[in-house]
């Protein structure tokens, strides 16, 4: 019984599985939830909260000690025989445009102007406030909170 | 090739400075959060001070953008709807014309407020000038009363008041016309003002 | 006792390890943050770090390079995007994909979740077409959709907005685990729902195949990608040297065509693979890994 290839399956098994049930937990959050603004008739009741995400957790939690358990069982179990290589598909392989030329070097500091150029131009125009702004008062529904 | 002495110097630097951030990044910062205080004089409630439902929040004043002043304590017996808004946060722009038009159909029975944080992108008076909205907005400089109505930096976030100036909503989220109506409602409701019925 | 330092040196954390894990730390110093539940509002949230960061984590101290362009981008009408993409042009120049193999944080997660002990997909002529996959992306969802819409007058980071993984896990999760935040769950609805499948899908993805995510979804990887021969530091191949073996590509978990490519992440496999000793890492003419002697023959006179 090649126990490492068991254990290293289950373990793959168990993190897809594990994957679909958080998918399955939010989307059960979700319809809970649109169901219960449905049911009381209020159009400010949280479709998410707290309690209700704790509860789905807990009923992911067996699977996602299953999950951890097979990890440790795979692990244990020690790493798989090594594969050999896939041959490479060419004969030859020829490696191009390795070479520091000064034509590369001239393009570089070109482009090092420009970027400089622009930075300066950004500051002046107000993108530095712009990205300070936008980091700090957070627009939750532009990084999907919503 | 670089020495190995160079190699060193370079993990102790690095090490240090990320020490050094650690320090400088965690350091305690002047502002604390309101402290809950107990009932102000000539208070219509006796609810404690702050910005969670249930609690009575502090009086501010700010001038708004048409240049009349807002003092909070002014509007009691109305309804109190303050909207923390931004030019550039789609979602905050998008309801805005459902705050205007509680504005508009509830009259003198709710006072509305759209506030936008003192970290501007684009000038707020500028921005409004392409639109004809009759709600109130002020922008607050120094940021107090943002951090009165809890602090948090993200946005859209709504509040509401009844006629006490008790909270009885504050969340982060936007909110469609009918949400607004039902919570200007329950607000109304349960102000018991000093208006009859 | 050298049962113990053999362990050790056979699992000793390598230098890229060590550097992944300073950054992810030192772009995240606002330990705070999590304890409290609230973002940094500091004045360093004006500098971008180089990799993929997002600001709304509890322990950002800078913003997010991604964030930042989309958010520009998006507001074009009012200002050009000149001060994001004068600082991607630096980080690009200088380091290109070197910051996705050595500074990006959500490259650490993918490569620890994929030590987890389960079987592996290798590299294959799809992963290879699949890597393109993230320059579409980037055309659409970092730049079109949010240039279409600027120009409305609507601001619109559709990636961070629709897509973006790494803001799921640092922002919603990171904040929202914190009881502090429990009424900020009221804010969650259908756009949250999708993106946390996402995440969820892109972590178990990661699992099994390597850096899932930033071979065929990453902009940002996109755009430092296309610094691919001209960056400061990377890895080169001495093509006097070379036997043309094909054992670096052979070695290589990113799906390149050649070393130093746009697929390339320089984290320097290719080094110990090739039996010629041809290949190292070099920020310029100063060799960081790799055969110290072989200073790659110059063209140019002394």
């Amino acid at each position: 019984m090649n126990w490492s290839k068991v254990t290293r399956i289950a373990a793959a098994v168990l993190t897809l599985a594990l994957a679909a049930a958080l998918c399955a937990a939010v989307l059960t959050l979700y319809a809970a939830g649109q169901a219960r603004r449905a049911r009381t008739g209020s159009l400010t009741a949280p479709v998410f909260t707290r309690e209700d995400a704790a509860v789905q957790l807990r009923r992911v939690s067996p699977l996602a000690a299953l999950w951890l358990a097979s990890l440790v069982a795979a692990a244990a179990a020690g790493a798989p025989a090594g594969r050999r290589g896939r041959p490479a598909r060419q004969a030859r392989l020829r490696m191009r445009g390795q070479e520091e030329t000064p034509r590369r070097r001239a393009l570089r500091a070109a482009l090092y102007a420009a970027a400089v150029a622009l930075l300066a131009a950004g500051i002046l125009n107000g993108g530095l406030n712009d990205v300070l702004v936008k980091a700090v008062n957070i627009c939750t529904e532009c990084i999907g909170l919503g | 090739m670089i020495s190995a002495r160079f190699f060193r110097f370079v993990r102790w630097a690095a090490l240090v400075a990320l020490c050094a951030a650690l320090v400088c990044f965690n350091l305690p910062d002047g502002t604390t959060a309101a402290p809950p205080g107990g009932a102000a004089e000539g208070s219509l409630s006796d609810a404690p001070e702050g910005h969670e439902p249930g609690e009575r929040l502090p009086d501010f004043a700010l001038t708004q953008t048409d240049g009349e002043a807002f003092t909070l304590s002014a509007h009691r017996g109305q309804v109190v709807v303050i909207n923390l808004w931004a030019t550039w946060c789609t979602p905050c722009v998008k309801e805005l014309p459902h705050f205007d038009r509680l504005q508009r159909e509830y009259g003198e029975r709710v006072a509305v407020l759209g506030i936008h944080s003192d970290l501007i992108t684009d000038d707020v008076r500028g921005y409004l000038s392409n639109f004809d909205y009759g709600m109130g907005f002020a922008v607050d400089e120094g940021g107090g009363v943002i951090a009165s109505l809890g602090g948090s930096t993200m946005l859209p976030q709504t509040v509401v008041l009844d006629g006490r100036g008790v909270v009885t909503y504050n969340q982060v989220g936007s909110l469609t016309y009918e949400a607004l109506e039902e919570l200007v409602s329950a607000a109304l409701d349960a102000g018991a003002p000093k208006e009859p019925g | 006792m050298g049962k113990i330092r053999t362990w050790w040196r056979r699992r000793r954390p390598t230098t890229r390890r060590l550097v992944q894990l300073y950054a992810a730390v030192l772009y995240n110093a606002h330990v705070r943050g999590f304890v409290e539940g609230r973002i940094y509002t500091g004045p360093t949230k004006a500098v971008c770090v180089p990799g993929l960061n997002c600001y709304s984590c509890p322990g950002a101290v800078g913003a997010c390079p991604l964030g930042a362009l989309q958010n520009a981008i998006a507001s074009s009408a009012n200002r050009p995007a000149f001060y994001v993409l004068g600082m991607l042009m630096l980080f690009g120049l200088t380091l290109g994909r070197v910051i996705c193999g050595w500074l990006c944080p959500v490259g650490l997660v993918q490569e620890l979740a994929h030590r987890l002990p389960t079987p592996k997909l290798g590299k294959n002529r799809a992963t290879r077409a699949l890597s393109r996959l993230k320059y579409a992306i980037l055309a659409v969802f970092v730049v079109l959709i949010p240039l279409w819409y600027a120009f409305r007058r609507v601001p619109m980071p559709a990636f961070c907005k629709y897509i973006c993984p790494a803001g799921t896990l640092e922002g919603a999760v990171g904040l929202l685990s914190n009881p502090v935040n429990a009424d900020k769950f009221g804010m969650l609805g259908i756009l949250f729902t999708g993106k946390f499948i996402i995440m969820t899908v892109t972590l178990a993805a990661c699992v099994l195949v390597y850096r899932a995510f930033c071979r065929f979804v990453c902009p940002l990887g996109a755009i430092y990608g296309l610094f691919a021969r001209i960056a400061l530091v990377g890895a080169r191949v001495d093509e006097a040297a070379c036997t043309g073996c094909g054992a670096c590509v052979r070695a290589c978990p990113m799906d390149i065509r050649r070393v130093g490519d746009h697929e390339c992440i320089h984290c320097g496999l290719c080094v110990s693979a090739c039996p010629e000793k041809a290949i190292s890492l070099r920020a310029g003419r100063i060799v960081l890994k790799g055969p110290a002697a072989a200073a790659p023959k110059r063209r140019e006179t002394p």
